[in-house]
């Protein structure tokens, strides 16, 4: 029996990192299950001189765009994407023409009749690829005012990824039972920026709330993959009342792993702490029951201002361990032994990296905008994370992309720092980092594709210190005074391009590194495809 | 027993094959890729990157470094400021007096302050008084700096 179990497991170690870890492609919301963003196999995009090139070859804008919230996903000369507007489209990758979408023109989008913020508006869920029954399929989640209360419950679709038809839907796995904002009688529950979880012969999904009116409780919830109905045999809750919304995507590996938002107040109310209380918590959930194997919880209610732990989670097979890695919404970030949950290191480090944060000890943890999965890559973690004056000013992070050496010391803990170019360094300066070889993507919300080199490939423009708010001089008397510091001279990564992506608004999601091209979409209801020279 | 050994055996090396043909577009990169650490910079670097901070740390006497963070005019002719304060590992200050009445709220770190000569142990969390007109040094014998974000008030 045992033999049994690692044979499937290494089976679907192999299969799924076959069709997605190892692929060309990107044909999951981080490139694969792992979330790690990581595009391995050497392309123009990983040649620092050929991506100095790269420039929009063409652009989609469908007809009554809205925002895009989700990211492309690319697979087999196909590009995926829903758009606020309620529609599904696959798109040809060498041209953008349009294939097919869903529902067809003239169908009703899938939408919800809860607008509050961009998660809420049409499709903010990134695809995902997965085989069902021989057919590779694309699957999705999205609101459906076709079904139960019609305000828009949310489902899980699969489709033919080359024809667009529906192979199935699943039942409503996030409900809406009324749209009074202040409700707390109501279900108001969301899919919306969760991206499916292929894995373990499941679509796994998480669900949060309609912009915390009010929160609901949180919940991963699986279906079989292959027609699309709920298992109840597995079953995760982030409490016994409400809060601990998982607004991220689910990570999977050897078990599930992922993270979760507030417990304690929301808009127009609050509660005393749940007597079960998952919120604000990097878990690791077994894969078949949903049970809790692990939880790191390092901001305890008291605490909680609803910095919630939206940005999931990545899984890096680092050279010191498996480590599970996220930022946190307070700007913290944090590394955890995949086996056991204890804390390997947190950045910036302090007393709570053992202890967890007390009351009293100076920190804060608000409703900050540290929300974006980092990208890892060997034992490099790429993120938006408030560094070392996130104590004292939270938001100096916001338009940064911090490397992080996970495998080292604190004292050598960051590997370099860079202020993004073409972003406004506010609130949702970036979206999510991807990474090939070293070399670092990123849209901004200035419209731009931003592309980043680590100085082990090309090298730095110069020195800044690891405290963004000691100058170079001081910090460099600093480094010497007390070589083992954490303020020292870290390096000041070179821009390999700058482009502007005209008309894309804010890009609020990633870019994906298929081949030798760059996808990435906009605010502004835009899909771009850029291409290195040869 | 034997026929159940002869029913792995194949499927055991099939399965190898399998392994090896899809994984063959990824090489050894599903295995763990140590990253090495980069060069420090030299002692006499010099280089530094035109892209720094708006509002540095400024050295403020012996081992302190202040920056202000935020200030603005108060009715009554009082002008209100927030500044941070740095003190580096193994440092003491000189002796500082602040323009106006201040609460200090210690961000990271424990050390001493003495203030008119009364010592006082801080670490993060902590905050204080101090009243216009006092004089503080601030110790730290530990490996981490002191951050205090202090908050003062003064007459324009």
């Amino acid at each position: 029996m045992r033999r049994e179990k690692l044979t499937c497991f290494l089976v679907y170690v192999v299969v799924i990192g076959a069709l997605q870890g190892c692929s060309k492609d990107w044909p999951a919301f981080r490139h694969n299950g792992l979330r790690t963003a990581n595009q391995l196999h050497n392309s123009r995009l990983a040649d620092p001189a050929k991506v100095s090139t790269l420039a929009v070859v063409w652009n989609f804008q469908p007809p009554g765009a809205a925002g895009f919230r989700a990211s492309p996903i690319v697979y087999k000369k196909r590009v995926y994407i829903g758009n606020g507007n309620g529609f599904f489209y696959a798109l040809n990758a060498n041209d953008g023409s349009l294939v097919w979408q869903y529902p067809a023109s003239g169908g009703t989008p899938l939408d919800t009749q809860f607008h509050c913020n961009p998660s809420s508006r049409g499709i903010a869920s990134s695809a995902v690829i997965a085989e069902i029954g021989g057919t590779e399929a694309v699957v999705f989640g999205a609101p459906d005012r076709s079904s139960g209360s019609h305000l828009g419950d949310g489902h899980l679709f699969a489709l033919n990824a080359a024809t667009g038809a529906l192979i199935w839907e699943s039942p409503a796995v996030a409900l809406v039972t009324g749209t009074a904002s202040t409700s707390t009688t109501e279900l108001h529950e969301q899919i919306g920026y969760s991206s499916p979880l292929v894995f373990n012969g499941h679509v796994y999904v998480g669900i949060a709330d309609h912009c915390d009116n009010p929160i609901q409780n949180g919940k991963v919830v699986a279906v079989r993959i292959s027609d699309g109905t709920i298992d109840s045999g597995f079953s995760y809750f982030s409490t016994n009342t409400r809060g601990g919304g998982v607004w991220s995507s689910v990570t999977g590996w050897d078990d599930l792993y992922v993270t979760t938002g507030n417990a304690r107040a929301w808009n127009g109310g609050s509660q005393p702490q749940p007597a079960v209380n998952h919120a604000l918590s990097l878990l690791r959930l077994e894969r078949n029951t949903g049970a809790v194997v692990w939880q790191h919880q390092p901001v305890p209610f008291s605490l909680d201002m609803d910095p919630d732990w939206s940005a999931g989670a990545a899984v890096m097979l680092s050279s010191c361990g498996t480590q599970i890695v996220s930022p946190q919404k307070d700007g913290w970030t944090w590394s955890v032994n995949a086996a056991n949950g204890s804390v390997y290191w947190a950045f910036p480090s302090g007393p709570w990296t053992s202890a967890g944060f007390q009351p009293g000890d100076g920190t804060v943890h608000n409703d900050t905008r540290y929300m974006r999965p980092g990208a890892a890559w060997g034992d490099v973690f790429v993120t938006a994370t408030g560094g070392l004056e996130v104590a004292s000013n939270v938001g100096i992070g916001y338009g940064q992309l911090h490397a992080l050496n996970t495998c080292a010391t604190e004292r050598n803990r960051i590997r370099w720092i860079k202020n993004v170019p073409s972003a406004s360094g506010g609130a949702y300066s970036l979206g999510p980092p991807t990474v090939t070889k070293g070399i670092v993507f990123v849209g901004t919300n200035l419209g731009h594709l931003v592309v980043i080199a680590d100085p082990s490939v090309r090298p730095a423009v110069g020195w800044r210190c690891s405290d963004p708010l000691v100058p170079p001089p001081t910090c460099a008397l600093w480094g010497t005074l007390f070589p083992n510091s954490v303020i020292r001279l870290v390096p000041d990564p070179a821009v390999l391009a700058d482009v502007t992506l005209p008309g894309a608004g804010s890009i609020f999601g990633e870019p994906a590194l298929a081949g030798n091209r760059v996808f990435v979409a906009g605010d502004g209801g835009k899909v771009f495809m850029l291409e290195a020279d040869p | 027993m034997n026929l159940r050994r002869k029913h792995w055996k194949f499927p055991a090396t099939a399965f190898l094959l399998f392994c090896l043909l899809l994984s063959s577009g990824c090489g050894t990169s599903q295995k763990p890729e140590k990253t090495p650490l980069l060069p420090e910079a030299g002692p006499e670097e010099r280089n530094f990157s035109p892209d720094q901070s708006k509002s540095p740390y400024v050295e403020a006497g012996k081992g302190l470094l202040t920056r202000t963070v935020f200030e603005t005019d108060a009715p009554g002719d009082l002008h209100v400021e927030v500044r941070d304060l740095l003190v580096g590992p193994g440092q003491t200050t000189a002796s500082v007096t602040l323009p106006g009445a201040a609460i200090f709220e210690v961000r990271l770190g424990s050390g001493t302050i003495v203030v008119n000569d009364k010592a006082r142990q801080i670490q993060t969390g902590a905050t204080m008084a101090v009243s216009e007109g006092e004089s503080f040094v601030i110790e730290n014998k530990g490996e981490n700096p002191i951050a205090i974000r202090v908050h003062f008030i003064h007459a324009k």
